[in-house]
């Protein structure tokens, strides 16, 4: 006898009897085949039926007083005769190619379980019918797919097959349960390292005629045998995990009992659905099935308290996606591990824990396992090419007030730098091939050095992938053009900081540019006599005090078609200079600002200024400014444009729309301004202006905070003095400088952060507030002042002293 | 004035793009691996787009997609290529329009899909040209359908068809070489009754197409695939879904839902509207729809400011119209809450944007031309069902 079906009946004579027959007309006169009925205490004609139908031969009937459906099938499967045992519901019509199938699945292998595909028949177009179908149809979906990982949960024993070898070695099904008898049976099978296959087209047509009723009693026995299997596996520990009680549904189930509440139950989601309440169907569907499942649980508790096993040492495989993944595929199927580890190089990418109820992994899942996790995948792949990258050991904790400040390039991390520092929490710039990247955190830990290579890795997954793109987009880039540029640095009785600034300038690696240092209305002659001291800086003296006519004094002292200019209280990088240029290598490039880093944050005042106030950088990632595409209030917030502290313009843009306003900015009474001004200007006669943070210098932030007070009470002071010229400009129309100056400045900047400060400091934002008002004022001023000057003529022109280079 | 659109492959390098000097801005799709993953405009100097700016706006905004669709592709190796498993008309309505339709039948002629039937609904003609175009091509079937309306027309393509899933094809878009493999794609899933896909522009010429590709374009349903399903996804909300003009239906969801609504779309007093129904009518009975971006025709939008209030206005009564019938014939009163929160979340406070400045007063009139069609909708559309009931029987 080759197969035997196992049939399991209870009082259903009238499906059972169609059933049989349809099997009949498939398995025709083949001796090989037999049916097996088991009659689970029925009341019915079913055995008389039986008895009927027997007479054609082919068909046994085996009769139980009581019991459940697994041990009607153990009692079937106990009196089968067949190798081969399929399991059948009586609620099933069976496809043409059923037996067949069942048969061609198993082949020679001897330890394997063949899945049929039990397609669902529900004619209702009713919602919880619509639901059941949608349920069913995605299983076999799922099953169908071959990357599907094969879980105890797919055992479904309305059809299936499996070996009486198999099922005799294994136990057969577990009477104790009512319910989710085959799941357990499932589990059992994958211990034991039976294979799962699924037969599409041994078919069988599922009548599902289950009502809505029925499926909180059916929620009740699966959370029973849930919190059962549970019991009795305790890998599975994570079904018993209880749900919290619904008191309304507690206080319903006590009046009425538990057979009316459901019908109640069932009887309100039609009304919903007959009034066209979707959301109010799906939340009262899933909290009733909840609160069945979860009183299933409840009651099948049996009151020991069973702890979650300990995670066991099953070794995890380790797979390098680098390889490929065609190769890990291959590896995987060689292996088939129950837990794997996949990693880029060093990067782990994600793992995959060991899973008891499902099959060992094998080379078919991996696309799936990887389309899951493509987000962890992708910056895996991005941070596998960083270099190993620790900082010294961190010997004592130091004081948490302050900053380290530090850099280093992924390129060539040189280890000197890396280990400056490590006792204090540190902040990196970190940058690839001089291209920033971004900042990354560390914290020190006492006694050990600081990976820095994993803290860019998680801090910064996603500019890795972002630049690795660029990269890729960019290609091998020509050898960059390199314009002579003249670098000015304007200055006014500041020595110290003037002498570290020059440190910098004079180390910059480009080819071709000159250094002019302007001082501006000096009190005395230290700073001539330090700059006349040093080889390859011209020396410009501009007797106007103000920024801006430093700013043009050093224009017209400079030689070269771009000028830069830079701060003395700031240190330049040493390769600014090529990032100013790769900027300007775009023709239509007027004005090219930088990105301005903090030098050090060793004070509450200059933490507070960079990541409270925002600091004076404008982010990692270039931006393009085009005067000709900007609304009103894009050119008006020229402050976005950059600082500065840290800018260059081509010769032609002075040309263009002039030099800088000498009524604004540091030196005269508006205390700032101009700089911004100079950029709105730019944007409004339709240049270009752009932000490249490749360019960057090192600023150092005011110490403490009254400094700071008076500086941010100087940027109100300028921004407003700023507004008003461009009132008196015309370049953009007064009603849409109102419009910016009331709701973008004044409700959106500042008084957000006067009524909604989050971390900001009221005090230091009323200082902004008050010097917008004193800006007003001093405003008149500062023009009748810069008109005085500039009619004063000749005298204010710089005075050069020629210096050999 | 006009945007150029292009498209940009991230597989290796970027080269400086060139474009027409005369073009006020590019409008680059992004590919990656073969698959549209994003658009990115950008200005061009003097008709060169510089290739590092490029660079570095693709690489700010869509780095992480076009790694996704690089890593997709290398998965997509590892496992057997799906064939599509499902047969495929083409059906292409058309009315008195034969040089676009001539121009249409060539491009899906020379697509490749002379293999698979190609078949021409006639919407109440008045003069043979239609035909005469037709029969210049052997392959091609022609059939004439008297009742006027878009969705009659798509009915009687359902009932002439021979495979088992209609690809519905506007006579003026142009598909992409691959457009039907991968619409059918999604199919293999028996539940999937409708796939639709994605519609780029033709051209952004004139400043009314800049205008509706911004505001409503069909790109704002994004490049990602992705399945509505109830309880997902609500049946009646079929903005995101898709759009008839890129769209394949299975056969067989004529004999479970019945066909389109002939009192609905093009053609009939309502305007539009048909499609929409039907993707409700499809969810709500609990199948799939499976949105594909990467199945993509072009289409030409309306190219001056009357024909885009048309449109708006068509829009407007679609609406109301294909809402009404769901009221009316399904008894669903959830159309009170979707009329609700496009009211008083989209339309009004559009509206109210658009009063504040003047430049906004095209935007201004378009949305008050799509309130003036909603109003009517509802009466259009019990006109157009007593007129079809009158006629059919």
């Amino acid at each position: 006898m080759r197969v035997s079906i196992i049939i399991p009946s209870r009082n259903r004579c009238a499906q059972l009897v169609r059933s049989i027959e349809r099997l009949r007309a498939i398995i025709g006169d083949d001796p090989g085949v037999e049916i097996v009925v088991a009659l689970n205490g029925c009341t019915d004609r079913s055995a008389a039926e039986m008895a009927r139908l027997a007479q054609a031969g082919g068909l046994s009937v085996v009769e139980l007083a009581a019991g459940n459906a697994a041990s009607a099938r153990n009692a079937g499967a106990q009196d089968a005769r067949g190798e081969l045992l399929i399991f059948l519901d009586d609620d099933m019509d069976v496809g043409p190619q059923f037996l067949a199938a069942h048969e061609a699945a198993h082949g020679r292998q001897a330890e394997r379980v063949v899945l049929g595909y039990a397609e669902p028949s529900i004619p209702g177009l009713g919602w919880y019918d619509q639901g059941k179908r949608a349920w069913w149809n995605d299983h076999y979906t799922e099953l169908a797919q071959p990357a599907h990982r094969f879980d105890y949960r797919d055992l479904l024993s309305g059809n299936v097959s499996i070996g009486r070898d198999l099922f005799r070695a294994v136990g057969g099904f577990d009477e104790a349960f009512a319910c989710r008898e085959d799941y357990e049976l499932g589990y059992r099978l994958l211990q034991r390292k039976a294979s799962f296959v699924f037969a599409p087209l041994a078919q069988s047509l599922h009548r599902d005629e289950r009502r809505h009723a029925e499926a909180f009693d059916r929620a009740r026995r699966e959370g029973m045998a849930d919190v059962q299997l549970a019991a009795k596996h305790p890998a599975l520990s994570a079904l018993a995990r209880r749900r919290p009680k619904s008191p309304k549904f507690e206080v319903a189930l006590r009046l009425l009992g538990e057979r009316r509440l459901w019908a109640l139950l069932a009887g309100g989601l039609g009304l919903f659905e007959q009034l066209r309440l979707r959301s109010a169907w799906l939340r009262l569907d899933a909290a009733a099935r909840a609160y069945a499942y979860a009183r299933g649980q409840r009651l099948g508790y049996d009151g020991v308290e069973r702890p979650a096993p300990s995670a066991c040492e099953t070794p995890h495989a380790v797979y390098d996606l680098s390889e490929g993944y065609e190769a890990v595929q291959a590896r995987l199927d060689v292996d088939r591990p129950d837990a794997a580890d996949f990693r880029f190089g060093w990067r782990a990418a994600f793992s995959i824990a060991p899973n008891p109820g499902a099959e060992p992994l094998a080379g078919r899942h991996l696309p799936r396992l990887l389309e899951q996790r493509l987000d962890a995948v992708i910056r895996a792949e991005a941070a596998s090419p960083l270099p190993p990258m620790l900082t010294a050991r961190a010997k004592a904790r130091g004081e948490t007030a302050s900053v380290f400040v530090g850099e280093f390039d992924l390129a060539d991390p040189r280890p000197d730098t890396l280990r400056v520092c490590a006792n204090r929490p540190s902040r990196w710039l970190v940058r690839r091939g001089g291209r920033p990247l971004g900042w990354a955190w560390s914290q020190p830990v006492l006694g050990q050095p600081v990976d820095l290579r994993s803290v860019v890795a998680d801090q910064l997954s996603y500019p890795l992938v972002r630049e690795a793109v660029a990269r890729r987009l960019e290609g091998t880039a020509a050898d960059l053009p390199c314009p002579p540029i003249s670098v000015v640095i304007c200055t006014r009785d500041r020595l110290d900081t003037l002498k570290r600034c020059l440190a910098a300038v004079t180390a910059l690696d480009y080819p071709q540019f000159e250094v002019v240092v302007v001082d501006n209305a000096p009190s005395n002659e230290d700073t001539a006599r330090h700059v006349h001291g040093l080889k390859g800086v011209r020396y410009v003296r501009e007797p106007t005090p103000g920024l801006d006519w430093a700013r043009n004094c050093g224009a017209a002292a400079a030689r070269y078609d771009i000028v830069a200019y830079t701060d003395d209280d700031t240190r330049v990088d040493r390769l600014w200079l090529r990032g100013l240029a790769r900027a300007f290598q775009q023709a239509e490039v007027d004005v090219v600002t930088g990105l301005v880093a903090p030098m050090a944050l060793d004070t509450p005042a200059q933490l507070y200024f960079e990541d409270v106030y925002g600091g004076m950088g404008k982010g990692m990632s270039p931006r393009w400014f085009r005067g000709r595409e900007l609304s009103p209030a894009g050119k008006l917030w020229a402050s976005a444009c950059g600082v500065g502290a840290n800018m260059a313009v081509r010769r032609r843009a002075f040309a263009k729309v002039g030099m800088f306003d000498t009524a604004l900015d540091v030196g005269t009474a508006t205390c700032g301004g101009g700089d911004i001004e100079f950029f709105h200007r730019v944007l409004a006669t339709g240049g270009t202006l752009v932000y490249e943070p490749t360019a960057l210098v090192w600023h150092e932030h005011r110490q403490d905070f009254p400094r700071l007070r008076a500086q941010l009470r100087d940027n109100g002071s300028g921004f407003a003095c700023y507004l008003l010229t461009c009132v008196a400009r015309g370049s953009v129309s007064r009603a849409s400088i109102l419009r910016f100056a009331l709701w973008n400045w004044g409700v959106r900047w500042l008084l957000r952060n006067l009524v909604k400060p989050g971390r900001h400091d009221r005090g230091l934002v009323l200082a902004e507030i008050y010097g917008a008002f004193l800006g007003l004022r001093r405003y008149g001023l500062a023009q009748r002042e810069a008109a005085r000057l500039t009619q004063a003529g000749p005298q204010s022109v710089a005075v050069e002293m020629a210096h050999a280079g | 004035m006009a945007t150029e659109i292009s498209k940009v492959c991230t597989d290796g390098a970027l080269a400086a793009a060139g474009c027409d000097p005369n073009a006020e801005s590019v409008l680059f799709f992004v590919e990656s691996a073969g698959v549209l993953v994003g658009q990115v405009s950008t200005p061009h100097d003097a008709g060169c787009v510089d290739g590092p700016e490029l660079a570095a706006r693709i690489g700010d905004t869509l780095a992480r997609d076009i790694e996704v669709a690089r890593h997709r592709a290398l998965i997509s190796r590892l496992e057997p290529a799906q064939a599509p498993t499902v047969t495929a008309t083409v059906a292409v309505c058309t009315r008195e329009r034969p040089e676009l339709l001539a121009a249409c039948i060539e491009g899906l002629v020379s697509a490749g899909l002379a293999c698979c039937e190609i078949l021409i609904v006639d919407n109440c003609p008045t003069t043979d040209r239609t035909a005469q175009v037709v029969a210049r091509f052997p392959s091609v079937r022609y059939v004439r359908e008297d009742r006027p309306g878009l969705n009659s027309a798509r009915n009687c393509a359902f009932q002439h068809a021979r495979g088992e899933v209609v690809a519905f094809v506007d006579d003026d878009a142009v598909i992409d070489p691959d457009w039907l493999d991968r619409l059918l794609t999604p199919f293999h899933d028996p539940e999937v009754l409708a796939v639709t896909g994605l519609t780029l522009p033709l051209e952004l010429r004139t400043p009314s197409q800049q205008h509706f590709e911004r505001l409503s374009g069909f790109t704002r349903r994004g490049f990602k695939r992705r399945t509505f399903c109830w309880p997902a996804h609500h049946p009646l909300s079929t903005g995101m879904v898709g759009a008839g003009v890129n769209m394949a239906v299975r056969r067989d969801a004529l004999a479970i839902l019945g066909g389109f609504d002939p009192a609905l779309d093009a053609g009939t007093p309502t305007r539009s509207g048909g499609d929409h129904e039907y993707f409700a009518r499809i969810l709500r009975a609990g199948y799939k729809i499976v949105y594909e971006p990467r199945a993509v025709n072009r289409h030409c939008h309306r190219q001056t400011w009357p024909d885009l209030e048309d449109v708006f206005l068509a829009y407007g009564v679609g609406t109301y119209a294909y809402w009404t019938r769901l009221l009316l014939v399904d008894r669903e009163v959830g159309v009170f809450r979707l009329a609700w929160h496009w009211f008083f979340k989209d339309q009004g406070p559009r509206l109210l944007r658009s009063c504040l400045t003047r430049r906004r007063a095209v935007e201004r009139r378009l949305l008050l031309a799509e309130l003036a069609g909603c109003l009517v909708g509802p009466w259009r559309y019990l006109r157009a069902r007593r007129h079809y009931a009158r006629t059919a029987a």
